[in-house]
């Protein structure tokens, strides 16, 4: 099954949710700014990547984890990605939210860094923000394990 | 194949060129604007539709037939379905009509249909799509033909 973890740009909250289900960030700890700052693919996506799903690996059990940014368009990319898979004979794909809960700050920080070029600035802010809601990403990328699980069994 | 046609709303170049396609409409002849009233979602489809790959029909040679609206975000929509198709075994052709039909009669068909309302609206968007029906009919048949070459 492909595992969308979404987010605005596909910069922050979904690459960090995806390396979550991937092993490749402990859950059980808080990670440092520092740590945040250092995951690959993390406030790096550029305006144009939206849209584009980003392929960061398979899960355990086989599982394609991605992410993706739709911008505003939410509900319209929403549609045309699960249509198109579902045209193409594809298993319909499981998509998640990851912008719960986000504050303000760190919306603030992802586009100034990203929007304005401000890395210097924003990326601290965000990748604060992120630490913030960490425990809320593990709940997250938990359930969908566990939905991951029901679905195989 | 899955073929899909692609305008701004989906509700009126992309259907006219997919019934084209399948043969509903003359590829030689500009039909009536009545005929391009009944055409299946010729000024039916609401802003919620878009985004959606609504099926048309299949083809003599097995091509599936499908319109869409891009919608108010244009560019995500081209993106996300390039890159969705691009994650399927089946091979997917989208063909944009805008370039058929041009810039203006987009807008006029758009604005028609706000400012008539729903009837008047296809009316008209159906006038204009008849002047530039052999566009539309070319792009249309111009994609079966690289099909079967």
């Amino acid at each position: 099954m492909r595992v969308f973890y979404q987010c605005y740009g596909r910069a922050h909250t979904s690459i960090v949710a995806a390396h979550l289900h991937l092993g490749n960030l402990p859950a059980e700890t808080r990670p440092t700014v520092r740590e945040i700052m250092s995951l690959p693919y993390f406030d790096r996506a550029r305006e144009t990547d939206i849209g584009q799903p980003l392929l960061l690996g398979r899960d355990r059990d086989g599982h394609e984890i991605f992410a993706l940014g739709l911008g505003m368009g939410i509900r319209q990319g929403l549609g045309a990605l699960c249509s198109v898979l579902r045209t193409g004979g594809e298993e319909e794909p499981l998509v998640v939210n990851t912008l719960k809960g986000l504050g303000l700050v760190a919306r603030l920080g992802g586009g100034l860094s990203r929007e304005l070029g401000l890395v210097a600035v924003g990326r601290p802010l965000v990748a604060h923000g992120v630490v913030k809601i960490f425990p809320r990403l593990v709940r997250t990328v938990d359930e969908v394990k566990a939905v991951l699980r029901e679905i195989v069994s | 194949m899955k073929v899909v046609y692609l305008c701004r709303t989906g509700g009126h170049a992309a259907p006219v060129a997919a019934a084209i396609r399948l043969g509903l409409l003359p590829a030689e002849e500009r039909p009536t604007p009545e005929a391009l009233m009944r055409v299946p979602y010729f000024g039916r489809i609401g802003r919620f539709d878009s985004g959606f790959l609504l099926p048309c029909g299949r083809t003599a040679q097995e091509d599936e037939i499908y319109v869409a609206g891009r919608g108010r975000y244009g560019r995500l929509f081209s993106e996300i379905t390039a890159a969705a198709a691009g994650l399927c075994r089946d091979e997917f052709r989208v063909i944009g009509c805008e370039r058929a039909v041009g810039e203006w009669r987009l807008l006029a068909m758009h604005l028609a249909g706000i400012l008539l309302g729903p009837r008047a609206g296809r009316a008209l968007a159906a006038r204009l799509l008849r002047r530039c029906y052999p566009a539309l009919a070319g792009l249309a048949l111009a994609d079966r033909d690289r099909g079967r070459g």
